[in-house]
C-alpha cells in the first residue's frame, strides 16, 4: 500500500512515502487527483482540523461528491476526533482509524511500519480496555491483535507493569508500561497462531520434537513441570526429553488443557 | 526495568540498540538486537543468532564484539528476569 501523510508542516504537504524519497506534491488537485487515482493507499493525519481543511480547499468540493472515492483507502488519524467529525471522512476512507497521540507512533515512525516488509509483526496503536481487562493492537497491516493483561506479568526481578504509561517503542516491536517493556514479538508468537507457523517454515534449523515445543510452550506460559494438576511431573520431564516420543493421547489433553491451547496446538510452539 | 546494552556513540546515532525486556519469547534466552523495524535474537546459550533472517550480516562487528564483552552482564540480566529459564540451566528439567 502507498502512505501519503498529510500534515501541516508547511502550508500545504502532502508526502508520498511510496517513493525512495519524500515527494512533496503540489497543492493545487494532489488530495483530490490522489483520492481518485490511487485504490490502495494509506493516509495518515496527526490533525482533523488541518486535514478537514485541506479537504476543502480543493478546486472542487470533493466533500460534497464522496460516495464514488471509497476505494480501499485507509486514513490513521493519529489525536482525538468527536464522534460529530467523523462522518465527512468515514465517507470518503473506507476504513476510518482515530488513535489516541499518547498510545500510538509518531507520524514518521507510523509511516515506516505501515511501509516495512514486516508490518503485520509491528505494532502501530493499542487501546486499554480496563473493563474486559485486555488490549487491543493495531499492526502495520491493519489487523488486530487482542491480548489479556494478564499476559503482562512481573519479570523475575519485581519490574510491574504500568497500564497508565501505555505507550509504543522501537518502532513498534516493544510496548512499553512504564519501566515494563514486553516484546511485541513474544505476543505474536502466544497469541498469533499464524504467526506461529510463519516462524515454524523459517526455523527448520531448531527443533520441532514434541518435548522441545512443550518445554518452549510451558516456559512461555510460566509452567513448572509441576504446575499440570493432572499429568505426573516426571512424566512432563520425560516427554520434554524425547524418553516419550508419542505420548498417549489423554496424557496430550490434559497438559493442553492445562495450558489452556488445543492439544494439536502443542507442536506449533 | 528492561535492559539496555550501554552502545558507543556511532553505534547509538545508527539507531542500533542491545536489549533484554521483560516480557520476551523465554525459550531460548536470548538478546534482542534491534534497528528500526527489524529486530535480531542472539541466543545466550549456543553464541550465534537465532534466525536466519534478517541476515545476521547485517549486524556490526563492533556490535557484536561489545555484546561479547559484555557476555557475562547480560546472562546476569537474562537470569534475574527468567529465573525459571536460566542461560545456564540443563535443556530438560529433572
Amino acid at each position: 500500500m502507498r502512505t501519503f501523510v498529510v500534515s501541516e508542516h508547511t502550508s500545504f504537504q502532502i508526502s508520498d512515502q511510496a517513493q525512495s524519497k519524500t515527494t512533496i506534491l503540489r497543492p493545487h488537485n494532489a488530495i483530490d487527483s490522489l483520492l481518485h487515482q490511487v485504490s490502495d493507499a494509506i493516509w495518515i493525519s496527526n490533525d482533523f482540523d488541518f486535514l478537514l481543511s485541506a479537504l476543502r480547499k480543493q478546486p472542487r468540493p470533493i466533500l460534497e461528491r464522496q460516495t464514488h472515492l471509497r476505494k480501499n483507502t485507509v486514513l490513521f488519524l493519529r489525536g482525538e476526533l468527536a464522534s460529530s467529525k467523523r462522518a465527512p471522512l468515514e465517507s470518503l476512507f473506507k476504513m476510518l482509524i482515530v488513535a489516541p497521540e499518547a498510545s500510538t507512533l509518531s507520524l514518521d515512525e507510523a509511516v515506516e511500519v505501515f511501509n516495512a516488509q514486516n508490518a503485520a509483526n509491528l505494532i502501530v496503536s493499542g487501546t486499554l480496555n480496563f473493563r474486559s481487562q485486555t488490549l487491543a493492537l493495531l499492526r502495520g497491516n491493519l489487523e488486530k491483535l487482542v491480548v489479556p493483561l494478564s499476559a503482562f506479568k512481573i519479570s523475575g526481578d519485581g519490574v510491574a507493569p504500568r497500564f497508565d504509561q501505555f505507550q509504543i517503542t522501537d518502532s513498534g516491536q516493544t510496548l512499553s508500561f512504564g519501566n515494563y517493556e514486553a516484546s511485541v514479538e513474544s505476543l505474536l508468537y502466544e497469541f498469533d497462531a499464524n504467526y506461529r507457523r510463519q516462524i515454524n517454515v523459517e526455523k527448520s534449523k531448531t527443533d520441532k520434537r514434541l518435548g522441545a515445543c512443550l518445554r518452549r510452550l510451558r516456559l512461555q506460559k510460566g509452567f513448572k513441570q509441576s504446575d499440570f494438576p493432572d499429568v505426573d511431573e516426571r512424566e512432563i520431564g520425560r516427554i520434554e526429553r524425547g524418553e516419550v516420543k508419542t505420548p498417549r493421547l489423554r496424557t496430550l489433553q490434559k497438559i493442553a488443557a492445562a495450558l489452556g491451547i488445543n492439544p494439536e496446538d502443542i507442536q506449533t510452539y | 526495568m528492561a535492559y539496555s546494552l550501554p552502545l558507543s556513540i556511532s553505534l547509538k546515532a545508527q539507531g542500533w540498540k542491545v536489549k533484554i525486556r521483560d516480557r520476551e519469547r523465554v525459550e531460548p534466552p536470548h538478546v534482542t538486537i534491534i534497528r528500526g523495524t527489524q529486530a535480531w535474537r542472539w541466543s545466550l546459550r549456543q553464541r550465534h543468532f537465532l534466525d536466519a533472517t534478517p541476515s545476521p550480516r547485517q549486524v556490526p562487528s563492533e556490535l557484536l564484539q561489545l555484546i561479547s564483552e559484555n557476555y557475562d552482564l547480560l546472562v546476569q540480566h537474562w537470569d534475574a528476569k527468567y529465573p525459571e529459564n536460566k542461560v545456564n540451566n540443563s535443556e530438560s528439567e529433572a
